[in-house]
């Protein structure tokens, strides 16, 4: 589209109106993998300096139909790799950082109950899970890498991603089950 | 309400979660947004240059800030320890002067000198650090007066704008080394005898963080200790008949090696405790003695110069609070020193507690 090519052209108005339109998109995919919003602030930021910087290199695909499409997940990767990055470098500042304490975060029940368990509530816990099972879950479940992209990616093997992602799940099921018996409850 | 069950398999599970990640909306506002924007937008231009810029400035400035601290404490403690030395009493010398009844000043050797020192140290210590702390906080690009000629080069960032580049480069490395300086207030007793004052106590520290909540701590730490001392708690060859009581005055380099847990990290705040062992190396002490002799009381005195050492013969016991913000931390700790042996031409059982206030440069 003629905001793509602006963009490929440096032109400031059409990087903004890009910027505009794909907010929401790249929030929502950094929001995910973040547990703070100012880590989700500066990774959006960063994103969208790669992309401005390699947009010259995006190749418009042949039905034009998909071209948002196409742009997305050509988008989602560079997100996703932004957010991994920075992430990493963030963790490395506290050097040995583990889930021990995060774990019993969620057992503790920092989960707040909804009446209506919606989308939201379940993003959220997916974002309460510890570092390596979050990130692992989302490539691999709502973003579908496979286990040896992931491995890649995150310089992992392949085993621990499939163990990471195997406890993500269980995690999950266990904060599934205690909001489920709260609602249970609470109906009885 | 969402369809919903306890026992969701695998497959379900995943794609109610494939679905929530498309289909979600979390709240972000415009303002937000075009806040965001206006970021970004003070960053696209020139934005290597400056990050380049500002990563030579950010390990300029740790080093020069990391040299001004350790030269401005060097050179504020110089005069007292080299009057020590050099200024008319050579290493082990002693002093005994008889002083008779009336005199009621408390130890008369330059009492003002010594209470002044220390003081005036963590004063200039305490201002020195403010403005360590201010410069490398609120700047962000190198002073000017470090890089004249580079100055006119480098991008004014845009006080709209604030520049995000510099962050990120700065937390790329981890914080194994920390130093800093340290200022506290110290209560010293002798054991049995509650008699104790306070004192002032500076030095700096160095902590080596080898674990996620393990690291190493030593330093160097100047004090006075003031105290009181029972003739029973007294134990010296030289003696007075009639002695009934011992003020103390010792200006002690203490040499901590101290291992510190951090039970509690969250976010940016750590809550520690810390155990290890101190040596102590007795610059100066002062004693007054105070005995009676025919039913008429009487003081004299003692100063002896290094002349007394005792390696890793007092225990620390310590908890604290710190803070981190950037690269610095702020820290208070009470603390505890017990003897393991007699400390000071006494050799009496020297306990200290008081509280510590650190502040440190990790790199």
């Amino acid at each position: 589209m003629e905001i793509l090519e602006g963009c490929k052209d440096d032109d400031p108005e059409c990087q903004k109106g890009l910027y505009d339109l794909y907010y929401n998109y790249a929030f929502k995919i950094c929001f995910r993998y973040t547990r703070n919003k100012e880590d989700v602030l500066e990774i959006i930021n960063d994103g969208y300096m790669k992309i401005f910087n390699k947009i010259k290199g995006f190749a418009y695909p042949l039905d034009s139909g998909h071209l948002d499409a196409a742009f997305q997940t050509w988008m989602k990767k560079i997100m996703v790799y932004t957010a991994i990055d920075y992430l990493r470098r963030k963790s490395n500042r506290h050097f040995y950082k583990t889930t021990g304490e995060d774990i019993d975060r969620i057992d503790t029940g920092l989960l707040y109950y909804t009446d209506n368990l919606g989308y939201n509530e379940l993003i959220e816990m997916v974002r309460l899970l510890p570092q390596s099972y979050r990130w692992v879950f989302n490539l691999y479940v709502i973003d579908g890498y496979s286990h040896k992209e992931i491995a890649d990616l995150l310089k992992i093997s392949e085993s621990t991603s499939r163990s990471n992602l195997v406890k993500a799940k269980e995690h999950l099921r266990r904060m599934l089950k205690k909001t489920y018996e709260e609602i249970l409850i609470k109906y009885n | 309400m969402r369809r919903f069950s306890s026992n969701i398999t695998d497959q379900e599970l995943c794609l109610l979660f494939k679905e929530a990640g498309e289909q979600y909306q979390p709240d972000h506002s415009p303002d937000e947004q075009e806040m965001q924007w206006l970021k970004l937008q003070g960053e696209l231009p020139d934005r290597v240059f400056a990050a380049v810029q500002n990563k030579r400035g950010i390990y300029w400035q740790r080093w020069t800030t990391l040299i001004v601290l350790l030269l401005s404490f060097l050179f504020l403690d110089g005069p007292d320890v080299r009057s020590g030395h050099w200024g008319g009493s050579r290493p082990g010398q002693t002093e005994v002067r008889h002083i008779s009844i009336g005199h009621t000043g408390y130890l008369t050797p330059q009492p003002r000198e010594i209470t002044q020192q220390p003081i005036d140290i963590a004063r200039r210590i305490a201002v020195s650090l403010s403005v360590v702390s201010a410069r490398s906080v609120l700047s962000t690009r190198p002073p000017v007066w470090m890089s004249p000629g580079r100055a006119p080069a480098v991008r004014t960032p845009n006080p709209e704008h604030p520049d995000t580049s510099r962050k990120k480069k700065a937390r790329s490395r981890p914080a194994k080394w920390s130093i800093g300086l340290v200022a506290g207030t110290e209560w010293s007793m002798v054991e049995g005898k509650s008699n104790g004052r306070v004192g002032p106590e500076a030095g700096v520290i160095l902590q080596y963080r080898f674990a996620q909540r393990w690291s190493v701590e030593s330093g160097v730490l100047v004090a006075d200790k003031i105290y009181a001392a029972r003739p029973e708690d007294y134990h010296s060859p030289i003696t007075y008949a009639g002695l009934y009581n011992i003020n103390a005055r010792c200006r002690v380099f203490d040499v901590p090696v101290n291992i510190r847990y951090d039970f509690l990290q969250r976010g940016n705040n750590q809550a520690f405790i810390s155990t290890g062992l101190s040596s102590f190396w007795m610059q100066k002490e002062e004693y007054e003695y105070q005995f009676t002799t025919a039913g008429t009381p009487q003081k004299s005195e003692r100063t002896l110069y290094n002349q007394n050492r005792h390696f890793l013969s007092i225990a620390n016991i310590s908890a604290g609070y710190e803070h981190t913000w950037k690269n610095l931390s702020f820290q208070v700790s009470p603390y505890l020193k017990l003897p393991l042996t007699g400390i000071g031409f006494g050799k009496v059982r020297l306990l200290s507690s008081g509280v510590q206030f650190s502040a440190k440069i990790s790199f």
